[in-house]
């Protein structure tokens, strides 16, 4: 009996390494380069950089590859994106990219990070297991693509509240949408993110405009990036995973400079791999606000999590914002659900 | 004493309890899904306008009224916005009446603004037939591209929300890569008696179309409007974030054998037929202290020159003395109904300049937007400034305060309009 269930443990401490083995053999790292030595610098240039050197999932250099594009003067970057892709490779480093870039290397379904310094630490940045947690993580918070009914309230320093209803729609890593349900002032407004493109209707307005993710479409302390919020790891690589007794304390720092906040520090429940308290920060580390996990709930279809999201911020002394959330559903939609012509209909989409 | 005392702690604590409680309820009636939605609002809307007796405005309108330095107008509007809904069919209407005391005395008026069908059987694909608004362009101050749309006042953009009877449809695409959205709105608009009669030559179904893509995350939109009710037009337009705080906007519109009437100094009236290309390029930039900057240059060339403005000034002018001598009001009447109401315009000339800078909750004072307009003709340098207070920190409540400067020296188009300044305020109550 003992026997069976020491093997038992054993397969299935084994099992999990061994995916997570085989995960990390899957991954293919290129990083931008001006020189075949993994000791050197990242180049900046993504998509006219001489060489990209090609790192397995252990880190180690495998192959140092000529840029075929490095003198293309027309997009240099989409035909780089898809020269690696061609070559298996699933994540790209370098110093900055160009959007045309971005858009083919999310269209082969590449990650990439935007990173500075020596390129063999950067390939050791990207396999830190604190990224593999965050990953985890963001699928705790909800499924990939959902329906979900929030409260958004905001609190004043006097004690009064002001309530607003949302149905939100999310898809893949970078599709979501929110469309107001109450209080009437408010009813029928709906704002759509498209990865780093989002948009605002009103119905009095009568057609979606693009607003920027700093600002807020209801006021009070949570933005626009906070009500349409993406996956973490979308969004955010881990710079730094710090193991405490019971929980792990993640240090994120933004993928691109069009991310709300430049830096995130996590607090992560060790169980749960939930999270418990996030400091929003300013690239010089000054704190912008702190968002607060609470009230775990169990929502159905094995979905566990906070059902409350508190925040506060240290530029608006003494307001709080809290969301609420009530239901959270899979739910799988159309891509043409999340695009500027549908805004006006989102409503539709209630069942 | 003590009793109290514990009493009192016991109340409060049960107080704080039913907040704490409150704070974090929501009650799933709140988001049930109801087929008959109505909603909409009612609002008062008191205007007191500092008449400029001096202005070429002022004698054309107000030449046979009384000489007041200042006019009072009292608005009460109430809107209605119900839609129902039905499977994959949806019925919605806006109704929207106006209630107004002037010097004219008490008026009524009851528009539909929108009243149609939709059908939506997919998210790739929607069909409406009925009254509608369509919307077209990126424009905040005006909208050359908006060919299916009324003018909108650049003072007070939202005003603009009474379509015109059209069927359209909506097809959408998604995709993977730089061309993330395809989408193609066509558009069928008769044009007979009583059906959008105001639009343009009636007896004429007119077909407009937009294509829009969103393609390296920037919006592009490609119009046009053929038919007999008004000339050939084609446009496009497209908008983009540059950073997270900061997105520019342009409009482009070709007009083909724009006809423009316009007046001399003597009252004679003069057609001209030429091809107009309009365009506008804008932006919007948030500061890190949440100040957001809405800045638009807009040249209109179909608006007048400022010699033909100079012109129906002059003539309006000589029409009031005229007046003033012999009582004979006929040049006046002729200047009022000359170059078919090309005179009414929102704006009159080609050049111009919008800023509006808003402060979102300046000192701390949550749901408050203190904000300022400004309008800059480049070609007679006249301008209109409006400061404005917003408040809507009570449930459903907005409040606004909004005054307007116009300054301008004689024959501008800001210095010769009726008012020297307006204040009005708006108390708009949502249901």
């Amino acid at each position: 009996m003992k026997k069976t269930l020491f093997s038992i443990l054993v397969v299935l401490s084994i099992v999990p390494v061994m995916a997570y083995a085989a995960g990390k053999d899957a991954a293919k790292i290129a990083v931008a380069s001006n020189s075949k030595d993994a000791a050197s610098s990242i180049s900046n240039k993504a998509g006219k950089c001489p060489y990209y050197l090609i790192f397995d999932g252990t880190g180690e250099l495998i192959e140092a590859v000529d840029n075929p594009y490095k003198d293309t003067q027309r997009r240099a970057g989409p035909q780089a994106a898809d020269f690696l892709a061609d070559k298996g490779v699933t994540t790209v480093i370098a110093g900055s990219f160009g959007d045309k870039m971005i858009g083919a290397m999310k269209s082969n379904g590449m990650e990439f990070f935007q990173l500075e310094g020596v390129i063999k630490d950067a390939v050791e940045k990207v396999l830190n297991p604190g990224n593999q947690l965050l990953m985890k993580l963001d699928r705790n918070l909800n499924p990939e693509s959902y329906e979900s009914y929030r409260k958004l309230i905001n609190i004043e320093t006097n004690g009064r509240k002001r309530e607003y209803v949302l149905f939100t729609v999310k898809k893949g890593a970078d599709k979501v949408a929110a469309l107001f349900l109450s209080p009437a002032s408010e009813k029928g407004r709906s704002t759509l993110r498209l990865d780093e493109n989002m948009w605002l209707y009103i119905p009095n307005v009568g057609k979606p405009v693009r607003i920027t993710s700093l600002q807020s479409v209801v006021g009070g302390v949570f933005n626009n990036s906070d009500i349409l919020r993406l996956d973490y790891a979308a969004e955010y690589f881990v710079e730094k995973m710090e193991k405490l007794s019971d929980k792990y304390v993640l240090h994120l720092k933004a993928k691109t400079k069009t991310v709300a906040y430049d830096k995130l520090k996590m607090w992560v429940d060790k169980d749960t791999i939930l999270p418990t308290r996030i400091e929003c920060l300013t690239e010089t580390s000054m704190l912008i606000k702190t968002i607060y996990f609470k009230e775990t709930k169990e929502f159905g279809d094995k979905i566990v999590r906070p059902s409350v999201v508190e925040t506060d911020s240290p530029l608006h002394k003494g307001y709080k914002s809290v969301m609420i959330y009530a239901k959270i559903e899979k739910r799988t939609f159309e891509d043409e659900v999340f695009t500027l012509t549908f805004m006006p209909n989102l409503e539709s989409l209630r069942q | 004493m003590r009793l109290w005392a514990i009493l009192a702690i016991l109340l409060t604590l049960s107080y704080g309890m039913v907040l704490a409680e409150e704070e974090y309820s929501f009650d799933l009636s709140e988001i049930e899904e109801k087929p008959l939605d109505i909603g909409g609002y009612l609002e008062f809307r008191p205007v007191l306008f500092r008449l400029d007796k001096n202005s070429a405005l002022h004698k054309l309108k107000l030449y046979n009224r009384g000489k007041e330095n200042t006019r009072e107008e009292y608005n009460f509007t109430a809107l209605l916005d119900g839609s129902y809904k039905k499977g994959a069919t949806e019925f919605h209407a806006i109704v929207n009446t106006d209630f107004r005391k002037s010097y004219l005395g008490w008026s009524e008026e009851t528009t539909l603004y929108e009243g149609y069908m939709s059908l939506k059987p997919s998210s790739t694909f929607n069909f409406n037939i009925g009254k509608k608004t369509l919307k077209w362009g990126k424009g905040y101050a005006w909208n050359p591209v908006a060919f299916l749309d009324r003018p909108k006042d650049p003072e007070d953009p939202e005003l603009a929300r009474e379509g015109f009877v059209v069927v359209s449809a909506d097809y959408i695409k998604s995709f993977d890569g730089p061309l993330k959205t395809f989408s193609f709105t066509p558009v069928l608009m008769p044009v007979y008696d009583h059906i959008n009669d105001d639009f343009g030559k009636i007896n004429s179904l007119n077909f407009a179309g937009k294509v829009y893509l969103l393609l390296y995350d920037t919006d592009i939109d490609f119009i046009f409007l053929t038919g007999q009710s008004k000339t050939n037009r084609y446009g496009m337009d497209f908008s983009r974030n540059i950073t997270s705080n900061f997105e520019i906007h342009g409009e482009l519109a070709f007009v083909n054998d724009y006809k423009k009437s316009f007046i001399n100094s003597d009252g004679t009236v003069f057609n001209e037929e030429y091809d107009a290309t309009s365009y506008l390029l804008g932006l919007r930039y948030l500061t890190k202290s949440d100040t957001t900057y809405i800045f638009e240059y807009f040249h209109d060339a179909t608006g007048f020159a400022e010699s033909e403005l100079e012109d129906y000034f002059s003539f309006i002018d000589k029409g009031y003395d005229t007046y003033l001598t012999s009582g004979d009001d006929s040049l006046l009447k002729k200047a009022s109904n000359a170059a078919g109401g090309d005179y009414n315009r929102k704006n009159l000339m080609r050049d111009y300049l919008y800023l509006r800078v808003s402060q979102k909750e300046p000192f701390d004072i949550l749901y408050f937007t203190p904000s300022l307009t400004g309008i800059f003709n480049m070609n007679d340098k006249s301008f209109s400034i409006g400061p404005e207070l917003l408040y809507t920190g009570i449930k459903n409540l907005e409040l606004r305060l909004k005054t307007t400067f116009l300054v301008g020296g004689s024959y501008t188009e800001f210095g010769e309009k009726q008012n020297n300044s307006r204040i009005e305020l708006r108390v708009r109550y949502y249901f």
